[in-house]
């Protein structure tokens, strides 16, 4: 694996913690990162979103901005390639 | 709502009084409670962990100037809870209870704050006590059934006045006994020290501290804590932030939703209409789950789409009470922490054919507040159908959603900058700025649809010969036009909607109620009304219902 999708790999485990977090548990990290389905296909509440946002925001030091369409909480991947996008990296740390 | 527990009164954070809800202040047929001769009192003294003083949270702040605008009538604030002690379990003796009411109010730092009102005028602060002493109400009954309508009647006159807010602990708590063993316990919060959230959280931890003498590690964060946080720097941000929404989606509106007064108001002048419907609950499940949305925001869009219609809108601003308890150290706080968010729909533009294909957002609350033309005064004043309205109810909820998660993100910000804004945009509009139009979903927990077949043609007309409707309260005063509450009743949901007659006449708040079962039940039918009937279904709605 090259280190730019190893980096991305890591990213997109950490998000599935933090999603599966959002939801108590009931998405679990397993089902996350399988599947390709939407996010709330998959059962993450609106409520669960708000955490999730909140989570992100807290452990990646960045401010996510609902302006627009926000298709970013679409699915897994769409919020892994924001981040990504933003330089946030699966250390926790922001290195844009 | 948890196992147990009975809400007094629906409170919202907002600048509106809670309704009383008649149903609960007597209990017909069932045992007289003997009143207040009876009652004694207990000292309890606590010893908490620290002391301090910081400025109000903004949660705080809000209700401060809710209650100041509501005075001397404010113990509408006022939460009430009560807890039954004798359903379950070992019998519980008044030293344990005690002992249990002690630990609560040194757990949670909420139940030892008081107000520190400025000399002149100015904002108050917050002074939290280490230790103190709370005075208990003691009563005794004669047998369970009494000491339920004791516990009652209890919640009733603890409730009935309003708390000296410098001097007074802000929590209120009674014991029932029947013999020896403690039956109920009741507690009467502040609404500066709790919302309906935390009144729970109070009454979960109350009866694991009966139960089993711990309620499990502390608190993760203080209301005291929580002050100091908004109030530096980085809380600024955030505040200055839900603010710049507010403002982009109060140019994207109208000034109010309700301009013009249309009758002669009712003496009181406030009332509560209230539509109790199984049917509603089912199809609100329904159409949530069709359109994988939150059964809220099918309510909150049905206000916004109605009340548009109702009044000529094309663009709809409604004010939804948002919890604020997302993130994860505060979702165990007791504190008040709902405030107002804002929601705005511009129906055109969200149900229009690049909307409804997922294409186009609702640019209202989006766009980037910068010079533009205040789009309120430019819509024409009076009823009349906005034009480019296309589509059906349903076709808005994609863009709803996206905004009712805008409106939740951006309702944590400082009343007195929120005030200032709404006076800046009054004075450069010429008029009021504010939509005076709110929604509370009450509901603690959203109950998913049961597992089975979708519900059929005949279904719903059954379902809906039990809806009930009536006009349970009236007020004198209430600083909004349009508050629209959503409880559950059993497998019913309870819309309750208080509104300003000279605005909203008695029988406009009936059929507004009506057409908005009729608009979800419809909905959830397959059968969606187009934007373009809303208007006809006001006027119809509830006609040949009881």
């Amino acid at each position: 694996m090259t280190a730019p999708a190893a980096a991305e790999a890591a990213l997109r485990g950490r998000v599935a913690v933090l999603v599966s977090r959002a939801t108590d548990g009931e998405v679990t990290e397993e089902e996350l990162l399988s599947a390709g389905a939407s996010l709330t296909a998959l059962g993450v509440t609106s409520l669960a979103l708000l955490r999730l946002i909140d989570a992100v925001e807290e452990e990646f030091g960045i401010v996510l901005d609902l302006d627009g369409p926000f298709r970013f909480l679409d699915d897994l991947d769409g919020l892994v390639g924001h981040l990504a996008g933003l330089g946030v990296a699966a250390d926790g740390g922001n290195d844009a | 709502m948890p196992e147990g527990t009975v809400t007094v009164a629906g409170l919202r954070a907002g600048s509106v009084p809670a309704d009383t809800e008649p149903e609960k202040a007597g209990t017909p047929g069932g045992p007289v409670p003997s009143g207040a001769c009876s009652d004694t009192r207990r000292e309890i003294a606590f010893h908490g962990e620290r002391s301090g003083r910081a400025p109000l949270t903004w949660g705080q702040r809000a209700i401060w100037h809710a209650i100041r605008r509501t005075a001397p009538n404010d113990h509408y604030f006022n939460i009430g809870r009560v807890l039954p002690l004798a359903d379950r379990g070992r019998p519980v003796t008044v030293p344990e209870a005690l002992g249990a009411l002690t630990r609560l109010t040194e757990r949670h730092e909420s139940l030892r704050t008081r107000l520190l009102l400025p000399a002149l005028d100015g904002e108050p602060a917050q002074s939290l006590a280490d230790a103190g002493t709370l005075s208990v109400t003691m009563t005794r009954a004669a047998g369970l059934p009494e000491a339920a309508a004791e516990a009652e009647a209890l919640l009733g006159r603890l409730s009935a006045t309003r708390f000296d807010y410098a001097a007074e602990w802000p929590v209120r708590a009674a014991l029932i006994t029947v013999g020896d063993r403690v039956t109920h316990a009741v507690l009467v919060l502040c609404h500066l020290a709790a919302d309906g959230h935390a009144a729970e959280i109070l009454v979960r931890d109350l009866r694991l501290l009966v139960r089993r003498g711990s309620a499990g590690p502390p608190p993760a964060t203080t209301p005291l804590d929580l002050a100091r946080d908004q109030h530096a720097a980085a809380g600024r941000r955030r505040g200055a932030a839900a603010l710049a929404h507010w403002e982009a989606g109060y140019r994207a509106a109208p000034p109010t939703m309700f301009p013009d007064l249309c009758a002669q108001p009712r003496t009181p002048r406030f009332w509560t209409g209230r539509l109790v419907s199984p049917a509603l609950a089912r199809a609100v499940g329904t159409v949530a789950a069709t359109h994988r949305v939150s059964g809220s925001t099918v309510l909150l869009t049905a206000s916004a789409a109605l009340v548009a219609a109702g009044e000529g809108h094309r663009t709809a601003a409604v004010m939804p009470i948002v919890g604020n308890r997302t993130a994860g150290a505060l979702r165990d706080l007791v504190s008040t922490l709902s405030q107002d968010g804002l929601f705005v729909l511009d129906l055109a533009e969200a149900s229009g054919p690049r909307a409804a294909s997922g294409l186009a957002e609702p640019h209202g609350p989006t766009e980037p507040h910068g010079p533009m033309e205040p789009s309120g005064p430019m819509e024409p004043s009076g009823p009349t159908e906005p034009s480019g309205l296309a589509g059906t109810f349903t076709d808005l909820l994609p863009a709803a959603y996206r905004s009712a998660l805008r409106a939740y993100r951006a309702a944590v910000y400082d009343p007195v900058e929120w005030d200032a804004l709404g006076e800046r945009l009054s004075a450069e509009y010429g008029t009021d700025v504010h939509p005076y139009c709110c929604f509370n979903d009450m509901r603690l927990v959203e109950r998913a649809l049961p597992e089975g077949p979708r519900a059929t043609g005949a279904e719903p007309a059954e379902a809906r010969r039990r809806t009930t409707f009536g006009f349970p309260a009236t007020q004198d005063r209430v600083a909004c036009r349009y508050c629209l509450h959503v409880t559950e009743e059993g497998d019913a949901l309870a819309v309750s909607l208080t509104a300003d007659t000279a605005y909203l006449p008695p029988e406009a708040i009936r059929a507004h109620l009506y057409a908005m079962e009729e608009l979800i039940v419809a909905s959830a039918a397959g059968t969606p009304p187009p934007l373009t009937e809303l208007r006809t279904l006001l006027v119809a709605a509830g006609g040949d219902r009881p």
